[in-house]
């Protein structure tokens, strides 16, 4: 019994504390998302071209009003924050392709 | 025994001729293994497997399927051209990267060709390493993803190939939109205006309907025929609804394309045999070498073409003759100086006009086909697409029958198929300085 509700359990407590952690993050009260504020690295620069145009435009869209209010020492209306719920990691999936194919790479120079 | 080899060889390098008889190897060493008849098998979801076992060290390895720029739906045409760029990219199961890396590894060739009937994927390797890129030519052929971002970065591929087009090619694909204007008209070029115009789900869906089961066809040359059945058993294709084509008319008609160039380039054809009449197709073949196709001896005069004769060299003129499964083309190519270039096209079409072979000619051109069809078989690369067209298209099969054919074939016959040529109406296209070259109702 107790083992076949830990599960439930466990990942209320997960989303619980991710819920903590991003909202303690902040970025999210200027109307980002996770993805717009991930270091460029190399990786995430191709994942970033890669992405549809429409996408591409969203996010530089957010990152365009974040910057202008950040300049304005103000952060968005309340109800314009970005929700936990609502946040979506539109860029994973190009993302773990890019470092899929890194691997892939490396992998081979390896065996020269 | 390969060190016995290598020293005979560099025996011959350097002790001369009398030596070199001396090592001349066994016979028996190389006694080659002949060829084993093509043998065909219909699977149940409908590809067809045809190989041929030469016993070669060498294996070709090719999937083909009946659609070719002729199943390009309007305003999409050089979606073809697209599938030969995109068949070494990355697809659903593995990237561009490992593609490459393990058809390398391996000392193989990935390739894709495409015509106005056909698309083939192929590849070749030594009959040791072949199974190890059996496998991505089945990805490449059947799994094809089009990732919007390489199909963006390699389009300069295609803009390579429009700009190394020559004008002998061009003129051939000007002259197939006169004569056809729908269907087979397209070229096997993406249209200038068109590039990067195509979407990855453009492509997707020209796959989806036309690379199916039930029109391919596997074909294998120097592979054993089982093998290449369990290949074809294997593969991830589904059978689906035939594509209907507007059947193919030939019309008359002009294009006409000015350039800056020295010379200008001619096509002037008019209804020829299709695929699906054996005996007409090699009729019009056996009148084409009379006509002439090129010189065939180097530095000669072309005496034996009546073509070459007509223009006395003031510029190169050779007979054309092409197939299609439902239509066929019949003329001449010609390349002159542009100020020769009306009197050289003129010429020709009066030769065209007025064609007839006696028995002689004939025999000439008999042996001249036949050797033209040998020669094709000899080359495993131009056989094994060779085996795919015959396949998909039913095009006249084995060597012996077709030779048979060519036998049978009377003066008459030849003779009764060019006095049509007579009152024909033409199609043409010209490419270059085009200043002299005659209109098609001047022809």
């Amino acid at each position: 019994m107790a083992v076949s509700k830990s599960p439930a359990f466990l990942s209320q407590l997960r989303s619980t504390l991710g819920r903590i952690a991003y909202n303690a993050s902040g970025f999210n009260k200027y109307g980002l998302m996770h993805d717009d504020v991930l270091y460029e690295t190399p990786d995430v620069q191709e994942a970033i071209r890669r992405l549809p145009t429409k996408l591409v435009d969203e996010r530089n869209y957010r990152i365009l009003r974040a910057l202008q209010y950040s300049g304005l020492k103000k952060y968005l209306p309340r109800n314009e924050w970005t929700k936990y719920e609502e946040d979506v990691r539109y860029l994973q999936p190009y993302l773990e392709e890019v470092i899929r194919e890194r691997k892939e790479k490396e992998a081979w120079e390896k065996m020269f | 025994m390969a060190s016995k080899f290598l020293s005979t060889q560099t025996v011959k390098a350097t002790r001369g001729f009398a030596v070199q008889t001396a090592a001349k190897p066994a016979a028996t060493e190389f006694s080659p293994i002949p060829r084993e008849p093509v043998k065909t098998t219909t699977l149940s979801n409908g590809i067809v497997v045809a190989s041929i076992e030469t016993n070669a060290p060498l294996s070709r390895v090719g999937i083909a399927f009946k659609a070719g720029t002729r199943n390009e739906p309007a305003r999409k045409e050089g979606l073809v051209h697209l599938l030969r760029m995109t068949s070494s990219l990355s697809n659903k199961q593995s990237t561009q990267f490992s593609l490459t890396r393990i058809i390398n590894q391996a000392g193989a060739a990935l390739t894709c060709t495409s015509g106005r009937e056909h698309v083939l994927y192929s590849v070749d390797a030594t009959r040791q390493h072949i199974d190890a890129v059996l496998s991505k030519l089945a990805d490449a052929a059947t799994q094809q993803a089009f990732k919007p971002w390489e199909l963006a970065d390699n389009m300069h591929k295609i803009k390579l190939d429009l700009a190394a087009v020559q004008p002998q090619t061009q003129v051939i694909e000007l002259l197939h939109k006169a004569a056809f204007r729908t269907g087979l008209a397209n070229s096997l070029f993406c249209p200038p205006h068109l590039v990067g115009k195509h979407t990855s789900d453009s492509l997707q869906s020209f796959v989806a309907a036309n690379l199916r089961s039930d029109n391919a066809a596997v074909v294998g040359v120097g592979i054993s025929h089982d093998r290449l059945v369990a290949y074809a058993q294997s593969l991830a294709l589904n059978p689906g609804k035939p594509v209907s084509l507007i059947p193919s008319k030939v019309n008359a008609g002009e294009v006409r394309v000015d350039t800056n160039s020295p010379l200008a380039y001619v096509a002037v054809a008019t209804a020829g045999a299709s695929l699906a009449d054996t005996k007409s197709m090699v009729t019009f073949a056996l009148l084409q070498r009379t006509l002439g196709t090129g010189i065939p001896v180097k530095y000669g005069s072309g005496a034996g073409s009546k073509l070459n004769q007509a223009v006395l060299g003031s510029g190169a003129v050779s007979a054309l003759n092409l197939n299609y499964s439902d239509a066929g083309l019949f003329g001449f190519i010609a390349a002159a100086p542009a100020a020769d270039a009306g009197k050289v096209v003129s010429a020709a079409a009066k030769v065209l006009r007025t064609a007839s072979v006696n028995d002689s000619q004939l025999s000439r051109a008999k042996a001249q086909l036949k050797a033209d069809l040998l020669m094709t078989q000899e080359n495993t690369g131009a056989l094994l697409e060779e085996l795919s067209l015959q396949t998909l298209l039913n095009r006249a099969s084995t060597s012996a029958d077709l030779l048979s054919t060519i036998d049978k074939v009377s003066a008459a016959e030849v003779n009764a198929v060019a006095s049509k040529l007579a009152s024909a109406k033409f199609a043409m296209a010209s490419v270059g300085n085009l200043s002299n070259v005659p209109f098609v109702d001047e022809l």
